[in-house]
């Protein structure tokens, strides 16, 4: 059975005043498609994930979710399709755990409390945390911090999900716990793009790997 | 026995204390009459406790105007500080000149120099001095909330779909406003206490209704004693209410209680 393509990069550029990121990178993404990308720090992974959703603006070519232009997007809907989860968590400090995860919930989507209580509490079930409901951010480990908020993205329920190094400002003993719920995933066919140094990790989830070099985005082999 | 004896120690005190009562009774006597008296010439007498009355009047109104006006001026001064660098640097000027004098060499000046020409009630003077007085501290008081903010959870925030006014309202400012309300509250029961010196512009605050009951009854004690209690309910009070308001935007800490 041929995949859809779900999200498709057409020679897209960016600049940071005048300075070239990325140049001329196309890229197809298929529905249920891991694409782990590496390179050195300061290529422009990030900044590459960001323009997919819309964070950051492209200068020129266009990007596609499911065949339709994502500028043409409405930006809100476009942002909770392509969720991002992100190197430092960026969890909302003021907020405990549990409502850390029902705000999106309760003020985009528009679920009853109630309904979104009961989904967030799900999913705390599901990362393990669910002792930690009412915790707050600072009281919580690198590694439980970073599945709070891969779960407070799933949750908006998005077709694809970036995420930008979500291993790297934890240490290993954490790392893994975190690695686990990627693999987790994986394995509910999650279209993922995933911007990581864990070589080995992501040559085994991974479908593709790229590597961003030289303003370029150039396929590896596993 | 043990109780038999804490009983016997009482007996004997409440003994002592009668005792010392009797022996004493003129002179306690004679201090209550005095007390009485101070209290009736302080506050009775020619209908002093209306000169009170029309002191607390303009304290009251002095402090609450500067700080809504101060506040309001405070934030303008904190959101133009951003706009751009020859406002950023003005403003820091500004900043530093009011903190670095004392208050009540800005009030004269502004009553005798920059007012001087112009027929304006000095309450007006006094509410105007107050409340840019109170914004230089309330900007600052700004800045550094915005700057403990993780700016990080801004882009968080876009990225689950929270639109700019979304993410204002809900994720930036409970965080402002829970680093915001301990400092206010310090700096407004300050400046209520700073208005006492209203009085050198002829301003009749409270202060200076418990000096002229002073001058009229040559007596100290009681028009300064009453009139700092009167301060120290007005901080009282305000410093509670904005306790509560304090609870109710740090949720953290109201559920932790």
């Amino acid at each position: 059975m041929k995949k859809e393509v779900i999200l498709e990069l057409k020679q897209i550029s960016k600049k940071f005043n005048d300075e070239l990121v990325f140049d001329n990178i196309n890229l197809q993404l298929k529905k249920g498609e891991v694409v782990s990308i590496i390179g050195k720090s300061g290529q422009g992974k990030s900044t590459l994930l960001k323009c997919l959703n819309l964070l950051e603006e492209i200068d020129s070519g266009e990007i596609l979710l499911n065949g339709k232009n994502i500028k043409n997007l409405n930006i809100i809907e476009l942002r909770q399709s392509i969720g991002l989860v992100f190197q430092d968590y960026n969890l909302f400090e003021h907020l405990n755990v549990l409502d850390n995860l029902t705000i999106g919930l309760i003020k985009i989507k528009k679920y009853s409390e109630e309904k979104s209580k009961k989904l967030a509490t799900e999913m705390l079930k599901k990362i393990s945390l669910e002792n930690k409901k009412y915790s707050y951010p600072d009281e919580l480990s690198g590694g439980q911090k970073q599945r709070v908020s891969i779960a407070r993205t799933l949750l908006m329920k998005p077709k694809i999900i970036l995420l930008d190094e979500p291993t790297s400002a934890l240490d290993e003993e954490v790392k893994n716990e975190v690695l686990k719920l990627i693999m987790e995933l994986v394995k509910e066919d999650m279209t993922l793009i995933i911007v990581s140094h864990e070589q080995e990790f992501i040559s085994k989830i991974s479908d593709r790997i790229f590597k961003l070099e030289k303003h370029n985005l150039l396929e590896i082999k596993k | 026995m043990r109780k038999n004896l804490k009983f016997l120690t009482y007996f004997i005190v409440i003994i002592f204390l009668l005792f010392l009562l009797y022996f004493f009774r003129t002179s306690i006597f004679n201090f209550l009459v005095g007390v009485y008296r101070s209290f009736y010439r302080t506050l009775i007498e020619e209908e002093r406790y209306i000169l009170i009355l029309n002191g607390l009047k303009s304290t009251i109104l002095i402090s609450f105007f500067s700080i809504i006006f101060g506040s309001i001026i405070g934030f303008l001064l904190f959101l133009l500080r951003r706009k751009n660098k020859l406002l950023k640097n003005l403003i820091k000027i500004m900043v530093s000149i009011i903190q670095g004098m004392p208050i009540t060499v800005l009030l004269l000046i502004f009553y005798y120099v920059i007012f001087a020409s112009i027929d304006i009630e000095p309450m007006i003077v006094a509410i105007i001095t107050f409340s840019l007085y109170f914004s230089a501290y309330i900007s600052e008081v700004f800045r550094g909330a915005y700057s403990s903010i993780n700016k990080n959870q801004i882009i968080s925030a876009y990225s689950l779909g929270f639109n700019k006014v979304q993410t204002l309202k809900y994720i930036i400012f409970p965080q402002l406003m829970s680093y915001i309300v301990p400092i206010f509250k310090n700096e407004s029961v300050s400046l209520i206490k700073l208005t006492s010196i209203a009085g050198y512009i002829s301003i009749m605050d409270l202060t200076k209704a418990g000096d002229i009951i002073r001058y009229r009854t040559y007596e100290a004690f009681f028009p300064l004693i009453f009139i700092a209690l009167i301060y120290f309910v007005l901080c009282f009070i305000i410093s509670k209410l904005l306790d509560l308001v304090y609870k109710k935007v740090n949720r953290r800490k109201e559920k932790r209680i």
